[in-house]
């Protein structure tokens, strides 16, 4: 009985004491960079620094002395975030030319030294010793002058990225073969040059008290409803954790149900679809470090949206949006109704199917429910086995894949043949759904589905069904209800939901969204051919 | 979200819904693998009293591996003292669990079916397993006896029937009614039951297809299943049969024509003219005349030819309506032969014309209510049949005729 008493609530407990005066000592260090600010001297300037960045080998210093023009500074950086030969080439040069002059005074000769400085960057002025090494630690070189008590900070970003590819998930026919990458500014303006307009906004937040994750919030001024951005960058603040490695982080904190397996916002690694939903008057969230971006608020209609519906003629677009709400009801309930309806209502079968179904199963030693629990596991393995397999074993994958477990498995008389047709449908219909992640996770329903259909029946997947709908209908995307347009009904925006009207006919923007600004084009206007 | 559940209990709660679930033993869970699905049911009488009762039921068999397409059709035999007393009691040899929930029809044997329909379908008609759109046929001797006929080209005897029952609407010499009608008809007391009549003959195997089984080879001959001709029920109790024509007959007065040939032919003049019936239309009217009920049958039929021999001049309007005349007799003849057979012999108002009195003149149906059956012996029927020809073919007259002239 005593380890109850001391096990649960001993987290939230007072630490040893020992933990204790680390978090002293985090808080006091914390308090006293705050407070504190260079001084005139360099040599303290420099020890101080040093003494913050001890054990860090990538940070440099390189002091130089002038003395022609009484001149000594330091030049301090972090090696890799800053381009080590911009520093040479721009920043050494010209500070090596400067030439004070007639100024004496401290204030004219650090202004000769900013000025001097702009051509490498833009010149900060920074005095307290917590800005300086925040800047430098997001990609700043720092110039420290003796004599002087304020630096000149420089940003001037360096590091290696990624060049832009094409998208790798989201993959279109016709339209830019263009997907963000992780640098969080290069995604930035891959969209504003799409968007060639003053109110598309960036604003810039900083999450994670360890990685200080840069996080850029963009949206369209005049188009994007107020409340929506206010309340994106509360839930975005409102975020205290250590560390923002990537998109689907900041997903979990700021989605209103977190515990649903619908997600309620939308991911994307195609700048042309970020720019789409800017337009439309959604908000995008583009965390520094993932090739994924946060498109809020979003309903379920945007995940059978493909960026290519909108690139290709409105029937075909059309189609393909139908058909992918057929393929998701058949990856929610295809092994489920398979099962019910054989195993309590054979009778809704027509009797030659029914025998050709029952031939099938002659052998098979199990039920048909724990033959299609068995059937589906093995396809979400195969599945996963294919995502993280290195790519060289694929062959390997695909013979297992396949041949064993799709042939053999049959030919041995464990399964039948119309339990393997039942889920490879099932498998193939779940990636008929353009947004993958969403895809994935909603197609898991068939297994609670699975289950209810196996101990009751049709009856059992109804119920799944009400609830699965009850759910839906009060699930809510920052304030915009999660199944509009089509609950509540919105013949408007059904425009371009189910079915995809022709561009032409799409004159207003979705009003689910935002209410401010729904004009596209006006509707009769002599400029247009029609 | 501060409820009175902690998460604790929610997990129980939770826990307990998951596993009451399976407490409820999967009620009215049933593998495909492990049923056996009747397919046919035939109802026999026995001497004793008793009912015997012949399922032939689908075994579900593995197509794989074995090449020949040996039927997996099951046929068991048991006795009961009523229907669902013979369907238990065939659990006794049955391999698989028997299901009634894909039975397709249900044969009453001669016997049984002179004794009375009603109590047999009883049990059809109230069991959760057997649906209304099945069908009801009437065996011409033992419904056992024709449920042992060898399949032909199909691997089961079930499918030949299920071909017959499609091909019963292409042509108006049999009608299989379903499960409803039957009943319908079967309870209401404006009218008696018809059924299509089941049977088996012998034939020579030579002109049949080659797939039919070896032990027949050497006998030359075999039987060979029928549907065809009508089976007249009077107070639910078998009374006689129709043949094909007298069946077509009967279709004229209940509107069940669908496809069918009226033929007219004069064979002394060399001249016969087919026509395919494309819509026909019996409208029956009840009046009184001189205190006697009359029935009067107007029947309007549009059709086209489909085989023209002889000397008749279609292009000439005249020829046409003399010999849509003819036609027009050939029907009425071919009604009033059913008519008269069925009114003498058996007695049995199968051309729902108690059903038409009720509906149209419920005020004479009440008079005559209580004694319809001798009524019904009385009644006249006036005949006034309409055919108009819409179309000739693909010819117009006869070839021969052509080069002759």
């Amino acid at each position: 009985m005593k380890v109850k008493q001391t096990g649960k609530y001993k987290c939230a407990q007072p630490k040893t004491i020992l933990e204790q005066k680390l978090i002293d000592v985090e808080k006091q260090d914390k308090e006293k960079l705050k407070d504190a600010y260079i001084t005139e001297a360099l040599k303290d300037n420099l020890s101080s620094l040093k003494g913050i960045f001890k054990g860090c080998y990538d940070f440099s210093i390189r002091e130089v002395q002038k003395p022609e023009e009484q001149l000594t500074y330091a030049i301090c950086y972090i090696d890799g975030m800053v381009d080590s030969t911009v520093v040479n080439e721009m920043v050494m040069k010209s500070l090596n030319h400067i030439c004070f002059g007639a100024a004496k005074d401290t204030q004219s000769r650090l202004n000769i030294m900013k000025n001097n400085l702009s051509s490498s960057g833009e010149p900060k002025l920074v005095s307290c010793l917590a800005d300086i090494v925040s800047e430098l630690l997001n990609s700043s070189c720092i110039v420290l002058i003796d004599g002087h008590s304020e630096a000149i900070s420089i940003y001037m970003e360096g590091t290696k990225t990624r060049s832009i590819t094409e998208p790798t998930v989201e993959a279109v026919v016709k339209g830019p073969l263009e997907a963000f990458t992780e640098s969080g500014f290069t995604s930035v303006t891959q969209i504003r040059r799409r968007l060639k307009t003053h109110k598309l906004k960036t604003e810039y937040l900083k999450l994670g008290k360890e990685s200080k994750t840069r996080i850029v919030v963009a949206y369209i001024e005049g188009i994007a409803d107020r409340k929506v951005v206010r309340e994106v960058k509360r839930r975005l603040s409102a975020i205290d954790t250590d560390i923002i490695l990537a998109t689907g982080q900041v997903q979990a904190y700021i989605e209103d149900d977190y515990l649903s397996p619908f997600p309620q916002t939308e991911l994307t690694e195609r700048p042309d679809s970020g720019v789409a939903a800017l337009v439309e008057g959604r908000v995008l969230i583009i965390v520094d470090g993932t090739p994924f971006i946060l498109m809020v608020p979003t309903t379920i209609t945007y995940f059978f949206t493909s960026a290519d519906d909108y690139y290709n003629r409105y029937i075909f677009a059309s189609f393909i949006r139908v058909l992918r709400y057929l393929a998701l009801f058949v990856s929610i309930f295809g092994p489920s109704l398979y099962v019910a309806i054989t195993t309590f209502h054979a009778e809704m079968i027509p009797t030659m199917l029914l025998m050709t179904i029952a031939n099938a199963r002659a052998e098979v030693p199990f039920p048909a429910f724990i033959e299609a629990m068995l059937m589906e596991l093995v396809f979400e393995v195969i599945r996963e086995a294919g995502a993280r397999q290195p790519k060289t074993l694929g062959q390997a994958l695909n013979i297992v894949g396949a041949l064993v477990i799709g042939q053999l498995s049959v030919q041995a008389g464990l399964v039948s043949p119309a339990m393997i047709i039942v889920v490879a449908v099932t498998g193939l219909a779940s990636f008929l759904i353009p947004k993958i992640n969403t895809s994935r996770e909603v197609s898991l329903i068939r297994f609670p589905m699975l289950i209810l259909g196996g101990v009751l029946g049709i009856f059992g997947i109804t119920l799944g069904v009400l609830v699965m709908l009850i759910h839906l209908v009060s699930l809510r995307s920052f304030g915009v209800p999660y199944m509009s347009p089509i609950t509540p009904i919105n013949l408007k925006g059904m425009k371009d939901a189910i079915i995809k009207f022709p561009e032409y006919m799409l004159t207003r923007r979705p009003d689910f969204i935002q209410k401010n600004n729904l004009t596209r084009r006006k509707e009769k206007d002599e400029n247009n051919i029609r | 979200m501060k409820t009175i559940f902690d998460n604790k209990s929610l997990l129980l709660i939770a826990l307990v819904v998951f596993f009451s679930l399976p407490l409820t033993g999967c009620w009215g869970q049933g593998e495909l693998n492990e049923m056996g699905m009747v397919m046919v049911t035939g109802i026999d009488r026995t001497e004793g009293g008793q009912y015997k009762l012949t399922v032939m039921s689908a075994l579900p068999t593995s197509t794989q591996g074995q090449q020949g397409s040996a039927s997996n059709m099951w046929i068991g035999v048991a006795r009961g003292s009523s229907v669902p007393d013979a369907m238990r009691n065939l659990n006794k040899i049955s391999p698989k669990e028997l299901t009634w929930i894909h039975n397709n029809y249900v044969i009453i044997g001669e016997a049984a079916a002179r004794e009375g329909v009603g109590d047999i379908m009883e049990y059809f008609i109230r069991d959760w397993q057997n649906r209304m759109d099945k069908f009801v046929l009437v065996a011409e001797g033992e419904a056992s006896s024709i449920m042992a006929t060898p399949a032909d080209t199909d691997k089961s005897l079930f499918r030949e029937l299920e071909g017959i029952t499609r091909n019963s609407e292409k042509w108006a010499k049999v009608y299989i009614s379903d499960f409803m009608e039957f009943m319908i008809h079967y309870a209401n007391k404006t009218c008696d039951v018809t059924a299509a009549k089941i049977g088996t003959y012998k034939a020579d195997r030579t002109t049949l297809s080659s797939s039919r089984s070896e032990g027949n080879v050497t006998t030359g001959e075999s039987k060979i299943l029928y549907i065809y001709g009508t089976a007249v029920f009077k107070d639910g109790k078998l009374v006689g049969w129709l043949d094909g024509e007298e069946t077509r007959g009967l279709q004229w007065f209940i509107n069940k024509i669908n496809e069918a040939n009226v033929e007219h032919s004069e064979p002394e003049k060399g001249i016969r003219a087919v026509m395919e019936v494309i819509v026909a239309k019996c409208n029956i009217t009840p009046f009184v005349r001189e205190g006697k009920l009359v029935f009067r049958a107007d029947v309007n039929t549009r059709g086209r030819l489909i085989e023209l021999i002889g000397g008749i001049n279609i292009m000439d309007i005249k020829e046409t309506e003399r010999l849509e005349k003819s036609l027009a007799k050939v029907i009425e003849n071919e009604m009033r032969r059913v008519f008269e057979k069925v009114q003498k012999e058996y007695k049995a108002d199968i051309f729902l014309f108690g059903d038409k009195l009720y509906r149209t003149k419920p005020s004479i149906w009440r008079e005559v209510e209580e004694d319809w059956d001798e009524v019904f012996t009385e009644v006249e029927v006036e005949y006034n049949v309409k055919v108009v020809l819409r179309g000739t073919g693909e010819l117009i007259n006869n070839i021969k005729r052509d080069r002759e002239e």
